[in-house]
């Protein structure tokens, strides 16, 4: 409770030191926010009163000042283009991302665990191989590059998937139980371009760790004591070549995290990822800084639920703790 | 074992979500939807029309707001709302120029010093929620468009009001003053924006009220209404049974989704999952085209390209420089490369900033200077622009003429002029440096006048004024190339204030043969706003005035109808 508790603390630089930076970021960014009401019919001076309104001619230090004060109440203001409280915009987009990111990490662990047992048995074999030469292939493509392509073959070329939203236009049609079908294709290959690139890391980790475990001490006891090679690859290698794909999971996170800001974008999913972007283009900071704040907030508890995963999977880590 | 529960539990949901995926994306398209009719049945719309089916519109961004007032400007906002909310007049783009018909008002007469023009209202108009619209509706609208604190970007159009902008006569007539006697249609159009009503916003802080809850749920009263937001993925319109406009619609519901990456909007079209888009490249035409049930509507010429020589920097302070830079640059190849698809040009030669729209204003009788580049680098070396070091780059006093040449990042087309104009003028003598900016900094330096020449675009307004892009007053941020002369501001300012529409047109083409002489920027074309819409919707109308015009008289024939109601919610 105590780790937990620690982690918890540290968190607090960590969101001041990320908000700031990306604070003083956006700063730095020629014009602000006001562009985004400017007209071609609308005269010098009342540009300057959109600046005025929207509270940004008022000095670098005091705008910093009153974020960070607001912020310390967990208030993240209105954003300056839609008036609307950043909180509430955080709460429409957040679970989408979610939803998206916990798809991928479900697909990324599945695919990546999955072909790791299976190159590992088949170890120098020419299945191995291919498995192996496709997960440098995969890990070393662009994640928005993977979903470009995969939108152009599966939803413009072959049809099979839609290429944006959350849900069919007729998706209130559709019969109850349909519905999260309609969902889940819609998630298809978001879920897929955001996952194939930790999936190939996840492969890569658990292939190599299982091959180490498998050349243990213990493992060829067990085989000597007549356990099949699969009982032996599922209940006595499997456990402990989890470790670093767990251990990756924490470190994966924000990286999932970025990769969603892309991804969001390509296939129209309406999460923090799109949020973020349509932000920083009109350099409407509230949004900004409330959006690294729970993306922020995400990573640590990822990071924390990692830590768990890990100490269930391994007792040492459990006594150490 | 149990403790590894967690991930095999895993692995099967995995293979559970491909599984479901793979069975439902290959046989559920063919089993929702209704077949199309035959083209042949595709022929002239059966009396009466049909009610019912649903429309599905792909725009690129969302609404910021669905409050005319606040609403940031996106064309997305814009059109939305004006199938919501009400308007005194039904105006329209008929011929050259707008027109306008009574909608809340059933009629309107100028004063004789034409400074102030008087609506009276219908009686029988209602909000959504059973309330009167009033002549206290009209004035508390135009109350709110005119206050600072609200910092609407439709406040240009009660600019030229007196203020308070309206006033209410009696409960159903409103008059508006001016402070000079304008252009008839400009009036009209000015006093016709999106009504608010005062019993929903009355109360509300002017400061906040961009973010006040109505944006997201307006009260209107138009043919349609609001049913639903999902915020960042559709807005749903139902028809409004209750509309007491030109007829009630015959669509059942509308449902404008927001996808903001190009080529996912022409997937979604192309395999039908939507209807409409509201604007298409024309690269993208001929897949559209392939796909087989859609057809190209064309909006009209209202967007404008041109690259801009900052006339305060000295490369660019010779007018016969910037004619020859001009002569220099192919703009027929420009044409060809950049809006054509298909086989089909969708633009046009452009001779300044009044749109072709406005056929009886727009100067066709200036001929545009010639593609020859020989003639050009004769023009520069008579004006002192001579390489006499050999290098190929013209010199004069000691300067090169070298230059940058900026536009924005994520407009290709801008980025393909660049590419294409750089060799052109290369081959004349003349450096030209090529930087792409985001677009706020690219936008930040044409206000600031802080750059060299840049490819810029512009959408022409329906309205004939151009001061904000031409007159030297020096309040106007919008005159990129820090344009000066007296003749066309004097033309200008006579021109707005002309009622006469025949005299105004003969004024403003005065001032476009002028300023194409001066040749501030090289006007490179004009291209069609173009709307790929399914053929099954007939009695589409999409004009100069939006991709939704006139939504409350499509129909689509029954036998047609692709999306029918099993179910409510």
């Amino acid at each position: 409770m105590g780790t937990v508790l620690r982690r918890l603390l540290a968190t607090i630089p960590l969101l001041w030191g990320v908000c700031t930076l990306l604070f003083l970021g956006i700063h730095l960014l020629p014009g602000d926010a006001s562009l985004y009401f400017l007209h071609p019919d609308l005269p010098a001076e009342d540009a300057a009163g959109v600046r005025e309104s929207l509270g940004l001619d008022r000095g670098f230090a005091v705008q910093y000042g009153c974020w960070l004060r607001s912020a310390a109440l967990l208030d993240f203001q209105r954003s300056l283009i839609y008036g609307r409280p950043v909180a509430e915009l955080l709460r429409e987009a957040l679970p989408n991302t979610l939803l998206l990111a916990s798809a991928a990490l479900l697909l990324a662990f599945g695919g990546g665990i999955g072909a790791g047992l299976l190159a590992a048995r088949r170890a120098g074999r020419l299945s191995d191989r291919l498995w192996t030469a496709g997960s440098v292939l995969v890990y070393s493509t662009p994640a928005f590059w993977l979903a470009l392509m995969l939108l152009l073959v599966f939803a413009e070329r072959l049809r099979l998937f839609p290429a944006s939203g959350l849900a069919s236009p007729d998706a209130d049609f559709l019969p109850l139980l349909e519905r999260p079908l309609d969902r889940l294709w819609h998630l298809a290959l978001p879920a897929v371009s955001l996952a194939a690139g930790l999936a190939a890391a996840v492969f890569r980790f658990v292939r190599e760790s299982l091959l180490e475990a498998l050349a243990q001490d213990y493992c060829r006891t067990a085989r000597a004591k007549g356990v099949p090679e699969a009982l032996v690859l599922r209940r006595h290698a499997l456990r402990n070549a989890l470790l670093p794909a767990i251990q990756l999971l924490g470190l994966q996170l924000p990286l999932l995290f970025g990769g969603s800001v892309l991804i969001e974008t390509v296939f129209g999913w309406p999460g923090m990822g799109r949020l973020l972007v349509r932000s920083i283009l009109n350099q409407d900071y509230p949004v900004v800084l409330g959006g690294a704040f729970g993306l922020t907030i995400c990573v640590v508890a990822g990071n924390l639920l990692a830590d768990g995963l890990s100490a269930l999977a391994d007792p040492r880590i459990r006594r150490e703790a | 074992m149990g403790r590894f529960l967690p991930f095999l539990v895993g692995v099967l949901l995995a293979g559970l979500v491909f599984w479901l995926m793979r069975d439902y994306g290959a046989g559920r398209a063919p089993a929702k939807r209704a077949e199309s009719a035959p083209a042949a049945d595709r022929g002239g719309s059966p009396d009466p029309k049909e009610p019912g089916d649903t429309l599905v519109v792909l725009y690129a961004e969302e609404p910021d707001s669905l409050n005319p007032v606040t609403s940031g400007g996106l064309t997305s906002s814009f059109e939305i709302i004006d199938n919501l909310l009400p308007q005194l007049t039904w105006s329209d783009w008929a011929g050259c120029r707008l027109t306008f018909e009574p909608f809340l008002a059933t009629g309107w007469e100028f004063s004789p010093d034409g400074l102030s023009l008087t609506y009276r209202l219908r009686k029988d108009l209602v909000w959504d929620d059973g309330i009167p619209v009033t002549a206290a509706d009209v004035v508390f609208s135009y109350e709110l468009y005119a206050d600072p604190d609200v910092r609407s970007v439709r406040s240009p159009s009660v600019r030229r009001m007196g203020r308070p902008p309206a006033e209410a006569l009696d409960a159903s007539t409103v008059r508006f003053r001016f402070t000079e006697p304008y252009d008839p249609d400009v009036m009209l159009s000015h006093s016709g924006m999106n009504l608010v009503p005062k019993h929903l916003l009355g109360k509300a802080d002017r400061r906040t009220l961009r973010g006040h809850p109505s944006g997201r749920a307006p009260l209107g009263t138009g043919p349609f209404r609001l049913k639903e937001w999902k915020p960042g993925e559709s807005i749903v319109l139902e028809r409004n049974p209750n509309s007491k406009g030109r007829r009630v619609p015959l669509l059942d519901r509308v449902i404008v989704r927001q996808v903001p990456e190009p080529a996912a909007r022409v997937a979604e079209l192309v395999a039908q999952r939507a209807d409409m888009m509201e604007t298409v490249l024309e690269s993208d035409i001929e897949p559209i085209l392939e796909a087989g049930d859609f057809r190209i509507l064309r909006r009209g010429m209202r967007a404008l390209e041109f690259i801009a020589w900052n006339a305060k920097n000295p490369l660019f302070a010779d007018r016969e420089v910037r004619r020859a830079l001009t002569m220099a640059i192919d703009r027929g190849l420009l044409l060809d490369r950049l809006v054509s698809g298909g086989g089909v040009c969708y633009g046009l030669p452009a001779i300044g900033t009044v749109s072709p729209l406005h056929c009886e204003a727009y100067a066709s009788d200036v001929v545009p200077l010639p593609f020859d580049p020989d003639a050009a680098a004769a023009l520069l070396e008579s004006r002192g622009w001579k390489d006499a070091d050999g290098d190929g780059v013209r010199e004069k006093g000691g300067t090169r003429f070298s230059f940058t040449l900026i536009a924005n990042t994520g407009n290709a087309r801008r980025q393909r002029i660049q590419e294409l104009v750089r060799p052109m003028l290369e081959r004349v003598g003349v450096e030209v440096a090529l930087r792409d900016l985001p677009t706020n900094l690219w936008n930040e330096k044409l206000l600031s006048r802080d750059f060299e020449a840049a490819v810029g675009g512009r959408q022409a307004s329906l309205f004939l004024d151009l001061t904000p892009e031409w007159h030297s007053g020096g309040k106007e941020d919008f005159n990129y190339a820090s344009y000066e002369n007296p003749q066309v501001d004097a033309l200008i300012d006579q021109a707005v204030r002309e009622r006469s529409r025949e005299r105004a047109a003969s004024l403003w083409k005065q001032v476009q043969r002028l300023i194409y002489d001066d040749q501030p920027f090289t006007f490179l074309f004009w291209r069609d706003h173009l709307v790929p819409i399914h053929r099954r919707f007939r009695d589409v109308r999409a004009n100069a005035l939006s991709s939704l015009f006139d939504l409350e008289e499509w129909w689509v024939p029954k036998a047609e109808q692709k999306y029918r109601e099993r179910k409510n919610g």
